[in-house]
Protein backbone atom coordinates (compact mmCIF):
# COMPACT_ATOMS: atom_id res chain seq x y z
CA UNK A 1 0.00 0.00 0.00
CA UNK A 2 1.59 3.37 -1.08
CA UNK A 3 1.10 6.77 0.79
CA UNK A 4 -1.38 7.55 -1.60
CA UNK A 5 -3.94 5.05 -1.30
CA UNK A 6 -7.06 4.20 0.71
CA UNK A 7 -5.59 4.79 4.81
CA UNK A 8 -6.94 1.39 7.17
CA UNK A 9 -9.42 2.67 9.55
CA UNK A 10 -6.79 1.32 12.09
CA UNK A 11 -4.00 4.03 10.30
CA UNK A 12 -6.52 7.00 10.86
CA UNK A 13 -7.27 6.25 14.61
CA UNK A 14 -3.31 6.40 14.73
CA UNK A 15 -3.24 9.49 13.27
CA UNK A 16 -5.65 11.00 15.46
CA UNK A 17 -4.06 9.74 18.55
CA UNK A 18 -0.53 11.36 17.41
CA UNK A 19 -2.18 14.64 16.91
CA UNK A 20 -3.92 14.61 19.86
CA UNK A 21 -0.86 12.61 21.98
CA UNK A 22 1.39 15.65 20.86
CA UNK A 23 -0.98 18.21 21.39
CA UNK A 24 -1.02 17.41 25.31
CA UNK A 25 2.78 17.09 25.14
CA UNK A 26 2.96 20.21 23.60
CA UNK A 27 0.73 21.80 26.13
CA UNK A 28 2.79 20.23 28.97
CA UNK A 29 5.73 21.34 27.81
CA UNK A 30 4.70 24.91 28.05
CA UNK A 31 4.19 24.79 31.57
CA UNK A 32 7.59 23.55 32.85
CA UNK A 33 8.33 26.47 35.16
CA UNK A 34 12.37 25.38 35.59
CA UNK A 35 14.17 28.09 33.12
CA UNK A 36 16.65 25.60 31.08
CA UNK A 37 19.39 28.25 30.15
CA UNK A 38 17.70 29.78 27.40
CA UNK A 39 14.31 31.13 26.55
CA UNK A 40 11.87 28.36 25.08
CA UNK A 41 14.41 25.07 25.77
CA UNK A 42 11.77 22.26 26.15
CA UNK A 43 12.03 18.45 25.42
CA UNK A 44 10.21 18.58 22.42
CA UNK A 45 8.27 15.17 23.00
CA UNK A 46 6.00 15.52 20.28
CA UNK A 47 8.71 15.27 17.84
CA UNK A 48 8.27 11.35 18.74
CA UNK A 49 5.37 11.22 16.75
CA UNK A 50 6.66 13.10 13.77
CA UNK A 51 10.07 10.67 13.75
CA UNK A 52 7.63 7.90 14.40
CA UNK A 53 6.30 8.71 10.76
CA UNK A 54 9.38 9.42 9.47
CA UNK A 55 10.93 6.59 10.37
CA UNK A 56 8.21 4.74 8.48
CA UNK A 57 8.70 7.05 5.69
CA UNK A 58 5.33 8.43 5.79
CA UNK A 59 6.08 12.25 4.99
CA UNK A 60 2.79 13.39 3.90
CA UNK A 61 1.77 11.86 7.49
CA UNK A 62 4.49 13.38 9.11
CA UNK A 63 3.79 16.72 7.59
CA UNK A 64 0.09 17.03 8.87
CA UNK A 65 0.12 15.15 11.70
CA UNK A 66 2.99 18.16 12.80
CA UNK A 67 1.15 21.03 11.08
CA UNK A 68 -2.00 19.87 12.74
CA UNK A 69 -0.63 20.26 16.05
CA UNK A 70 1.08 23.21 15.82
CA UNK A 71 -1.87 25.31 14.46
CA UNK A 72 -4.05 23.25 16.95
CA UNK A 73 -2.25 23.89 20.38
CA UNK A 74 -0.68 27.66 18.77
CA UNK A 75 -4.47 28.74 19.13
CA UNK A 76 -5.11 27.03 22.38
CA UNK A 77 -1.99 27.85 24.07
CA UNK A 78 -0.40 29.96 22.00
CA UNK A 79 -0.34 33.12 19.96
CA UNK A 80 0.68 33.75 16.48
CA UNK A 81 4.39 34.37 17.06
CA UNK A 82 4.55 30.84 18.63
CA UNK A 83 3.04 29.19 15.40
CA UNK A 84 5.72 31.41 13.27
CA UNK A 85 8.42 29.97 15.42
CA UNK A 86 7.16 26.33 15.76
CA UNK A 87 6.80 26.43 11.85
CA UNK A 88 9.83 27.51 11.41
CA UNK A 89 11.58 24.95 13.50
CA UNK A 90 9.04 22.12 12.65
CA UNK A 91 9.63 22.59 8.30
CA UNK A 92 13.83 22.64 9.02
CA UNK A 93 13.33 19.43 11.28
CA UNK A 94 11.37 17.64 9.38
CA UNK A 95 13.58 18.26 5.91
CA UNK A 96 16.74 17.45 7.99
CA UNK A 97 15.66 14.21 9.65
CA UNK A 98 14.18 13.18 6.63
CA UNK A 99 17.29 13.79 4.81
CA UNK A 100 19.57 12.40 7.34
CA UNK A 101 17.43 8.94 7.75
CA UNK A 102 17.12 8.51 3.73
CA UNK A 103 19.70 10.19 2.05
CA UNK A 104 22.73 10.38 4.38
CA UNK A 105 21.65 7.23 5.76
CA UNK A 106 22.28 7.99 9.90
CA UNK A 107 20.83 5.74 12.38
CA UNK A 108 17.41 7.14 13.48
CA UNK A 109 18.78 8.43 16.75
CA UNK A 110 21.36 10.88 14.90
CA UNK A 111 19.06 11.70 12.58
CA UNK A 112 16.99 13.01 15.72
CA UNK A 113 19.50 14.76 16.88
CA UNK A 114 20.20 16.44 14.11
CA UNK A 115 16.71 17.11 13.45
CA UNK A 116 16.22 18.84 17.36
CA UNK A 117 19.50 21.12 16.62
CA UNK A 118 17.92 21.97 13.65
CA UNK A 119 15.01 23.33 14.81
CA UNK A 120 16.19 25.04 18.07
CA UNK A 121 18.46 26.55 14.88
CA UNK A 122 15.53 27.86 12.67
CA UNK A 123 13.61 29.05 15.80
CA UNK A 124 17.24 31.23 16.90
CA UNK A 125 17.08 31.97 12.77
CA UNK A 126 13.48 33.51 13.56
CA UNK A 127 14.44 35.07 16.75
CA UNK A 128 17.23 36.78 14.98
CA UNK A 129 14.83 38.56 12.20
CA UNK A 130 11.94 39.53 14.38
CA UNK A 131 13.94 41.08 17.05
CA UNK A 132 16.62 42.27 14.74
CA UNK A 133 19.33 41.88 17.63
CA UNK A 134 21.83 39.74 17.72
CA UNK A 135 22.00 39.36 21.34
CA UNK A 136 20.10 35.96 21.06
CA UNK A 137 23.11 34.38 19.07
CA UNK A 138 24.36 34.15 23.01
CA UNK A 139 22.43 31.49 23.55
CA UNK A 140 23.17 29.71 20.31
CA UNK A 141 25.69 26.91 21.79
CA UNK A 142 22.90 26.36 24.71
CA UNK A 143 20.38 25.77 21.97
CA UNK A 144 22.41 23.59 20.14
CA UNK A 145 23.09 21.71 22.98
CA UNK A 146 19.59 21.15 24.37
CA UNK A 147 18.54 20.63 20.56
CA UNK A 148 20.94 17.43 20.43
CA UNK A 149 19.83 16.33 23.29
CA UNK A 150 16.14 16.01 22.99
CA UNK A 151 17.05 14.50 19.94
CA UNK A 152 18.84 11.53 21.43
CA UNK A 153 15.73 11.34 23.95
CA UNK A 154 13.16 11.31 21.17
CA UNK A 155 15.31 9.24 19.11
CA UNK A 156 15.61 6.37 21.75
CA UNK A 157 11.55 6.13 22.09
CA UNK A 158 10.94 6.41 19.04
CA UNK A 159 12.99 3.36 18.27
CA UNK A 160 11.22 1.75 21.59
CA UNK A 161 7.90 2.38 20.58
CA UNK A 162 8.74 1.35 16.84
CA UNK A 163 7.68 -2.25 17.35
CA UNK A 164 4.50 -1.47 18.59
CA UNK A 165 3.63 0.15 15.18
CA UNK A 166 4.72 -2.51 13.14
CA UNK A 167 0.15 -3.60 12.18
CA UNK A 168 -0.38 -0.11 11.34
CA UNK A 169 2.55 0.56 8.92
CA UNK A 170 4.07 -1.98 8.27
CA UNK A 171 6.19 -1.27 4.91
CA UNK A 172 9.37 0.13 5.01
CA UNK B 1 25.55 2.71 15.31
CA UNK B 2 27.60 2.43 12.28
CA UNK B 3 30.64 4.61 11.55
CA UNK B 4 28.81 7.67 10.31
CA UNK B 5 27.05 7.45 13.08
CA UNK B 6 29.91 7.88 15.49
CA UNK B 7 31.59 10.68 13.25
CA UNK B 8 28.30 12.10 13.02
CA UNK B 9 27.53 12.49 17.07
CA UNK B 10 31.03 13.41 18.06
CA UNK B 11 31.04 16.10 15.25
CA UNK B 12 27.96 17.41 17.08
CA UNK B 13 29.76 17.08 20.36
CA UNK B 14 32.81 18.82 19.16
CA UNK B 15 30.22 21.84 17.25
CA UNK B 16 29.10 22.48 21.36
CA UNK B 17 32.38 22.72 22.45
CA UNK B 18 33.10 25.22 20.16
CA UNK B 19 30.25 27.14 20.38
CA UNK B 20 30.75 27.52 23.84
CA UNK B 21 34.22 28.45 23.47
CA UNK B 22 33.12 30.91 21.18
CA UNK B 23 30.73 32.48 22.88
CA UNK B 24 33.12 32.70 26.20
CA UNK B 25 35.55 34.98 23.62
CA UNK B 26 32.61 37.03 22.72
CA UNK B 27 30.33 37.53 25.57
CA UNK B 28 32.20 35.80 28.05
CA UNK B 29 33.43 39.61 29.99
CA UNK B 30 30.61 41.55 28.83
CA UNK B 31 29.64 41.85 32.64
CA UNK B 32 26.87 45.19 32.12
CA UNK B 33 23.91 44.44 34.60
CA UNK B 34 23.64 43.69 38.47
CA UNK B 35 20.74 41.88 39.44
CA UNK B 36 20.08 41.78 43.32
CA UNK B 37 17.23 39.49 44.49
CA UNK B 38 15.98 39.16 47.99
CA UNK B 39 13.42 36.50 48.67
CA UNK B 40 13.11 35.76 45.33
CA UNK B 41 11.77 38.81 43.63
CA UNK B 42 14.56 41.41 41.70
CA UNK B 43 15.07 44.25 43.89
CA UNK B 44 17.90 46.07 42.20
CA UNK B 45 19.20 46.00 38.63
CA UNK B 46 22.31 48.30 37.81
CA UNK B 47 24.40 49.22 35.51
CA UNK B 48 27.59 47.55 36.47
CA UNK B 49 29.73 50.72 35.83
CA UNK B 50 27.03 53.34 37.26
CA UNK B 51 28.39 51.55 40.38
CA UNK B 52 31.59 51.25 39.98
CA UNK B 53 33.68 52.18 43.29
CA UNK B 54 30.25 52.24 45.27
CA UNK B 55 29.00 49.99 48.10
CA UNK B 56 25.36 48.96 48.50
CA UNK B 57 24.17 48.10 51.99
CA UNK B 58 20.95 45.62 51.34
CA UNK B 59 18.78 45.51 54.37
CA UNK B 60 16.98 41.90 55.18
CA UNK B 61 13.57 41.35 56.44
CA UNK B 62 14.91 39.81 59.70
CA UNK B 63 17.10 42.94 60.49
CA UNK B 64 20.27 42.10 58.70
CA UNK B 65 22.63 43.10 56.05
CA UNK B 66 24.74 42.40 53.54
CA UNK B 67 27.30 45.22 52.48
CA UNK B 68 28.01 44.90 48.54
CA UNK B 69 30.96 46.32 46.95
CA UNK B 70 31.35 47.10 43.53
CA UNK B 71 34.74 47.43 41.83
CA UNK B 72 35.69 47.37 38.37
CA UNK B 73 33.89 44.76 36.46
CA UNK B 74 33.61 42.79 39.88
CA UNK B 75 31.47 42.32 42.64
CA UNK B 76 31.54 40.78 46.22
CA UNK B 77 30.33 40.73 49.18
CA UNK B 78 32.39 42.95 51.81
CA UNK B 79 30.22 42.89 54.84
CA UNK B 80 27.37 40.26 56.36
CA UNK B 81 25.80 40.05 59.71
CA UNK B 82 24.51 36.19 58.90
CA UNK B 83 26.34 33.79 60.94
CA UNK B 84 28.44 31.99 58.99
CA UNK B 85 29.66 34.82 56.24
CA UNK B 86 29.49 32.24 53.55
CA UNK B 87 28.27 35.04 50.66
CA UNK B 88 31.61 36.83 51.40
CA UNK B 89 33.62 33.43 51.22
CA UNK B 90 32.14 32.88 47.79
CA UNK B 91 34.76 35.81 46.77
CA UNK B 92 34.34 38.31 43.47
CA UNK B 93 32.46 37.47 41.07
CA UNK B 94 32.87 38.98 37.58
CA UNK B 95 31.77 37.04 34.65
CA UNK B 96 28.49 36.71 33.15
CA UNK B 97 25.92 34.33 34.90
CA UNK B 98 28.03 34.27 37.70
CA UNK B 99 26.48 34.78 41.01
CA UNK B 100 26.40 34.63 44.81
CA UNK B 101 24.22 33.54 47.24
CA UNK B 102 23.15 34.43 50.94
CA UNK B 103 20.89 31.91 52.26
CA UNK B 104 20.68 33.25 55.82
CA UNK B 105 19.00 36.68 53.99
CA UNK B 106 17.73 34.69 50.81
CA UNK B 107 19.94 37.07 48.79
CA UNK B 108 21.73 36.40 45.11
CA UNK B 109 23.79 38.96 43.32
CA UNK B 110 24.19 38.00 39.35
CA UNK B 111 25.45 39.27 36.89
CA UNK B 112 23.73 39.34 34.24
CA UNK B 113 25.13 40.16 30.41
CA UNK B 114 22.82 42.89 27.89
CA UNK B 115 21.56 40.21 26.57
CA UNK B 116 18.51 40.55 28.76
CA UNK B 117 18.26 44.21 28.20
CA UNK B 118 15.95 43.24 24.89
CA UNK B 119 13.58 41.28 27.50
CA UNK B 120 11.64 44.73 27.64
CA UNK B 121 9.93 42.87 24.54
CA UNK B 122 8.15 40.14 26.70
CA UNK B 123 5.33 38.70 24.41
CA UNK B 124 7.70 37.61 21.78
CA UNK B 125 9.69 36.32 24.25
CA UNK B 126 6.84 34.34 25.97
CA UNK B 127 6.32 33.24 22.63
CA UNK B 128 9.57 31.32 22.52
CA UNK B 129 8.94 29.91 25.69
CA UNK B 130 5.67 27.91 24.67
Amino acid sequence: MTGTSHKSTQEIAFLGLFVSLSMILSYLESLIPVYLGAPGIKPGLANLFVLLLLMKKRVREAVIVNLLRIILSGFLFGNLFSIVYSIAGAALSMTVMYGMIFGVRLHPVMASVAGGIAHNLAQLAVALLILDTNAMLYYLPVLVLAGGISGVFNGVLAEFLKPYLRGVWEHS
Amino acid sequence: MRRRDFFFGAGVVLFVVICFFLRGLLYGDQAVYVEILQDGSLIRREKLSDLEGQELRIESADGGFNLIDFQEGAVWVKEADCENGDCIRQGMIRRTGESIICLPHKLTVTIVGNVDSADTDGEIYDSIVR
